[in-house]
């Protein structure tokens, strides 16, 4: 029917008298790692929550593998992606393989899955260390793992790197390059760091005080002129944050 | 003066002033309600001093409980004992948190005594109020709150699981009630929930055959004074030295409990076949509170009885009204406040809500919910039940037990299923740890007021009690009417949550 595998239609969220986000139209293919741009504070986050239907959107629509998403199929919809939005979530008195039991359970997925990603993310001689004890860099695999349980169709990263160190960075930059050629997923990476969607991303789009200010290939943007960095400040006014 | 405005600036949205009105209502109302009808005008102002303490002994542990906690959580949760020491010294942090609790509990002291004294003139009693026993009164509650307030935020800050300072609270609320009508002396001076039955300075004899009551000045007790003194010096002392030993991490108490890390190196990777809430809580210590709980009330309870047996004639049955009476109404509902509390902090913290709302639906997670809160709540009901049955025979009941019992047990489940159905509401729609239980315990305490104003039917704590048969087990109920009152509750207070969480957007730290 599409050939987004997600869409969005005028998504705008109103936080007072105030646009969160405004206006989004985004279009994301399928089988390409999608790389979701923008400053702090610029809508991002609130973006990946109106996707996943945590936030009620004020207006607009969203699809989700050529469907529109609304109560009643969210969940079934959901079924099939993974996520990891503002910090990873998880429960600090028990331990890293527990909390993806938890997850596991939820997703109805067999506990061959769990092994699977605890090697991926690397954490499987962690698995029986409490959450609360494991460092940041550690949560963040921990968050990773549970977003890649189940082999979901899309993969929902928001700023996947954080804490990571430049070996983890790398490796994690790795695994998300692979994901759509290994798994067939198409992966959403939010970050505001530009150098690091510039090595992943095949697409990109730039969001800038909850407004789309460009979406198109990696390439179509590196077209535009000198380098990306000033392309990117240009795009999302200067030097001014928040 | 800093430390205190910074404490002040942190509270700010806090609702802390709403938890002091909330008190000072439940209490005003308790007055009016029980003095309101047969107005003794010539003791007026005795029985205000004389009901007072009672309500504060009761109250005022779980009260501070849960200011302490609300005061401590806040840098618990934001982890923000690590920032804040890095910018204020740990005896400022200290000073800015017992100062701003002594000024809270100052405030408290003296809206009690100017509501006190609206009550007496509004009343119309005779005379004036004798000004220095009220001025005594009000030291004497100033004091003692402040050294269980001090107590309350010493556990609060050792155990950042809020469970625990709150359960103690709960304890110690059971604690001033009993030793209050206990005569134990000494315990009541030694234990600081006592206090505020040991200063009690105005006493009261009941006429039996006359149904007249007759308060008088006692000289009760004045070495309790010499107690106070000390609890005073070594809490803030004690505080401080714990306080000062603690890191940024929490206390650690790795030290006293052996080994406990040490254990299923390289677990088995599988998915357990338990239910998930019951996964969530495994290896909590939720679990002590439940026994310990009704463990201290049929323990009083069963004392309370041997030391009447000239007045409680029917056995099994006035036993049975000495162990339920006081669990019901007042500590029932807290515990399963508790519970639900501590169920929903779980989804609470962190980013939590995240994930559990893409991977279950709101409906399915909330039955989830209750039915872990409510399983809880019928083991304890079971464990109640035992206790009873296990003080019975200890105590040479010869009689055979009621077969009334399975009615009050299952009953009673029914009464704990609704109460575990409102408390899960409360919990998921005000995320404090605290307020909620504080809310359960005044609504016990509705409970029982609805329930001697025949008003039973409106008040859904009641409904626990009145399950159980607490003080009156020989009440006719009507059951169908009292289960499908209990069914109605239930699936009102189950939609309200599932319509809130569904319409509410989801909200994170």
């Amino acid at each position: 029917m599409s050939e987004y595998i997600i869409e969005t239609k005028d998504l705008s969220k109103k936080h007072g008298a105030q646009f969160r986000v405004k206006n989004l139209c985004l279009q994301i293919p399928e089988g390409c790692v999608y790389g979701f741009l923008g400053p702090n504070g610029a809508g991002k986050s609130t973006t990946i929550k109106l996707l996943l239907g945590l936030l009620k959107p004020t207006n607009g629509e969203i699809y989700f593998f050529g469907q529109k998403m609304n109560e009643k199929n969210r969940l079934s919809l959901l079924h099939h992606t993974g996520s990891l939005i503002e910090s990873p979530s998880f429960y600090g008195h028990l331990t890293g393989l527990e909390n993806l039991q938890i997850v596991a359970k939820l997703k109805k997925v067999p506990a061959s899955e769990i092994t699977k990603v605890l090697h991926t993310v690397r954490l499987y001689e962690q698995r029986d260390k409490k959450v609360k004890h494991y460092s940041l860099g550690m949560k963040q695999r921990l968050g990773i793992a549970m977003a890649l349980l189940g082999n979901p169709r899309v993969l929902i990263l928001d700023e996947p790197t954080n804490g990571l160190d430049p070996a983890g960075i790398q490796e994690i930059r790795e695994l998300i390059k692979n994901l759509p050629v290994t798994h067939q997923m198409t992966v959403i990476v939010s970050s505001h760091l530009l150098s690091e969607v510039e090595q992943m991303a095949d697409m990109v789009g730039i969001i800038n005080h909850g407004e789309l200010v460009f979406q198109g290939s990696m390439v179509s943007l590196e077209a535009q002129g000198d380098g990306l960095e000033e392309i990117f400040l240009s795009l999302t006014g200067g030097t001014e944050s928040l | 003066m800093k430390s205190l405005s910074l404490e002040l600036q942190k509270t700010k949205h806090h609702g802390m002033w709403l938890v002091m009105v909330a008190l000072l209502a439940v209490q005003c109302l308790w007055f009016l309600y029980a003095e309101g009808k047969n107005k003794d005008l010539i003791q007026g102002w005795l029985i205000l001093l004389y009901n007072f303490p009672l309500l504060n002994s009761i109250m005022v542990p779980t009260f501070t409980a849960v200011v302490a906690s609300r005061l401590i959580d806040i840098e618990h949760k934001g982890s923000d004992w690590k920032l804040l020491e890095t910018l204020q010294s740990k005896c400022s942090i200290y000073l800015g948190k017992i100062i701003y609790g002594m000024c809270y509990l100052l405030c408290f002291s003296i809206t009690q005594l100017i509501m006190m004294l609206l009550l007496g003139f509004s009343f119309g009693y005779y005379g004036e109020p004798d000004v220095w026993a009220y001025m005594l009164y009000f030291v004497q509650t100033f004091t003692v709150s402040f050294i269980l307030f001090l107590f309350q935020m010493i556990l609060s800050i050792l155990f950042s699981n809020q469970a625990v300072s709150l359960c103690v609270g709960i304890c110690g609320s059971m604690a001033g009630l009993f030793l209050m009508f206990m005569p134990w002396d000494f315990l009541q001076c030694l234990l600081p929930w006592g206090h505020f039955g040991a200063a009690m300075f105005v006493g009261m004899d009941w006429e039996e055959s006359t149904r007249i009551c007759t308060y008088y000045y006692a000289n009760r007790q004045n070495h309790i004074l010499l107690f106070i003194i000390v609890w005073l010096v070594a809490l803030l002392y004690g505080g401080w030295k714990l306080f000062s030993n603690m890191d940024t991490e929490g206390y650690s108490f790795s030290g006293l409990v052996k080994h406990q890390g040490r254990k299923r190196k390289n677990s088995r990777i599988y998915i357990p076949l338990l239910p998930i809430e019951y996964l969530k809580i495994r290896r909590s210590p939720i679990w002590i509170a439940f026994f310990i709980l009704p463990s201290i009330s049929s323990f009083v309870g069963t004392f309370n009885y041997l030391c009447n047996l000239e007045l409680l004639k029917s056995s099994w049955y006035s036993l049975w009204t000495q162990h339920s009476l006081f669990l019901c109404y007042f500590f029932m509902p807290a515990l399963v406040g508790v519970y639900a509390s501590y169920l929903w902090r779980l989804e609470h913290n962190g980013t939590n809500w995240n994930m559990i709302m893409v991977n279950i639906s709101a409906a399915r997670l909330i039955f989830n919910k209750i039915l872990a809160c409510a399983a809880m709540t019928m083991i304890t009901i079971v464990w109640t039940v035992g206790l009873y049955l296990f003080c019975g025979f200890a105590c040479g009941l010869s009689e055979p037990v009621p077969p009334e019992l399975i009615e009050w047990t299952v009953c009673g489940i029914l009464g704990g299923i609704t109460v575990s159905t409102v408390q899960c509401f409360l919990s998921l729609v005000i995320r404090s740890f605290a307020i909620p239980i504080g809310l359960a315990l005044g609504g016990g305490i509705a409970g029982l007021v609805a329930t001697a104003m025949d008003l039973w039917y409106l008040v859904p704590y009641a409904l626990l009690s009145i399950g159980m048969r607490a003080n009156n087990p020989n009440r006719e109920l009507h059951l169908v009417r009292f289960v499908l009152l209990n069914f109605c509750f239930t699936v009102l207070f189950y939609l309200l949550s599932v319509c809130y969480l569904k319409k509410t957007d989801v909200k994170t730290q």
